[in-house]
C-alpha cells in the first residue's frame, strides 16, 4: 500500500476528530466536595449572622425600652401598685408578687386589681379603647 | 476541568490500561487527590499536567502493571458523527490493533489536542520520536479502517 501523504493523513485527522470520546461518569464524591466548598462559607455566614440575632434579642431582653419597663404602673382606678409588675401576668411573676404581700388578701387583690395594659406611644390607642367609644347597636 | 477535558483524559486511561471501569476509576481518583491537595492550580499547563497525572495513576495501579497491553475494544468510546456507529465501531477496532506506544501517541495528540512537544514531555521520548510513532501509527490505522471500509463494501 502506498504511503499517503501530509494533505491525506491530515484529512483523516480531522475525520478523526469528528468522533468525540464520550464524557466520563461524574463522580459524586466530587460533587460532594464541591457542595462543602460552596457551602461551607454560607454555613459560616449563616451561624454568625445567627449568633448576633441571638445576641442582639438577648440585649434587648436586659435593656427594655422606657414603655415597658419594670416599675410600677399608675392605674386611674387604684392608684400607684406598688412592686406590680407591668409585664403579662405569670405564675412566676404571681408567686413573686404574693410573697411580697402582707397578706394574702391583699396579694390577691392587687393580682386581680392590676393592670395588663401597656402604655401606647402618642396618637396611639388599644383596640378596646377605640371599640368602647363606639355606639354599637346590638 | 473535569468537564472540559475528562472525555479525552478518559479515553487516554481506557487507551492504555485496556479497562475502562479501571480507567474511569483512576480519573476520579486524579480529580479527588487534585481537589484535596490542590495542585493543579500551582502547574503552568493544567491541561498536560492532567494527562500526565492519569497517565501516573494508570502506571501506578498493581493491577494495570499485570496487563499485557492489549486493549479491549469495548474500552473506549465515541460519539460518532452522523450516526456513523459502524464507522465508531470500525475505529474503536483499529485503534485496539495499533501497538501501544502508537495509540498512545495518536490519542493524545487527536483527542487530547496536545503538541507533539508536551507528548514528549509527558511520555520522556523526544518530540521527533513523538512526530514519527504519531505518522506510523496515523497511517496504519487508516489502512486498518480502509481495508475495514472495502471488506464491508465487498459483502
Amino acid at each position: 500500500m502506498p504511503i499517503p501523504d501530509n494533505e491525506h493523513l491530515e484529512q483523516f485527522e480531522k475525520h478523526l476528530k469528528q468522533f468525540r470520546p464520550v464524557q466520563p461518569e461524574p463522580i459524586e464524591k466530587f460533587a460532594v466536595i464541591e457542595r462543602r466548598r460552596v457551602w461551607g462559607p454560607r454555613a459560616v455566614w449563616a451561624a454568625a449572622v445567627a449568633l448576633i440575632l441571638v445576641i442582639g434579642a438577648g440585649l434587648l431582653r436586659i435593656h427594655p425600652g422606657t414603655g415597658r419597663s419594670g416599675k410600677a404602673i399608675e392605674s386611674p382606678d387604684h392608684g400607684v401598685r406598688n412592686g406590680a409588675p407591668s409585664a403579662p401576668l405569670t405564675i412566676r411573676s404571681a408567686n413573686a408578687w404574693l410573697a411580697q404581700a402582707p397578706t394574702v388578701k391583699a396579694g390577691i387583690d392587687l393580682l386581680a386589681f392590676s393592670s395588663q395594659n401597656t402604655p401606647f406611644k402618642n396618637g396611639k390607642q388599644s383596640a378596646i379603647a377605640v371599640l368602647s367609644k363606639e355606639k354599637i347597636k346590638l | 476541568m473535569y468537564r472540559q477535558h475528562g472525555a479525552a483524559l478518559l479515553l487516554f486511561a481506557s487507551a492504555i490500561s485496556g479497562d475502562r471501569a479501571r480507567a474511569q476509576d483512576a480519573l476520579h481518583q486524579v480529580f479527588l487527590n487534585l481537589m484535596v491537595n490542590g495542585k493543579l492550580s500551582e502547574a503552568e499547563d493544567k491541561k498536560a499536567y492532567l494527562f500526565a497525572c492519569v497517565r501516573n495513576a494508570i502506571l501506578n495501579d498493581v493491577n494495570m502493571q499485570n496487563r499485557n497491553g492489549t486493549l479491549d475494544e469495548q474500552a473506549i468510546l465515541f460519539s460518532p458523527p452522523d450516526r456513523d456507529y459502524a464507522g465508531e465501531r470500525n475505529l474503536r477496532r483499529a485503534l485496539a490493533a495499533l501497538p501501544a506506544d502508537q495509540r498512545e501517541v495518536l490519542v493524545l495528540h487527536v483527542w487530547g489536542e496536545l503538541t507533539f512537544s508536551e507528548v514528549g514531555k509527558l511520555l520522556g521520548v523526544s518530540s521527533n520520536t513523538v512526530a514519527s510513532r504519531y505518522r506510523y501509527g496515523l497511517t496504519k490505522l487508516r489502512e486498518l479502517l480502509l481495508a475495514k471500509e472495502s471488506s464491508c463494501a465487498n459483502t
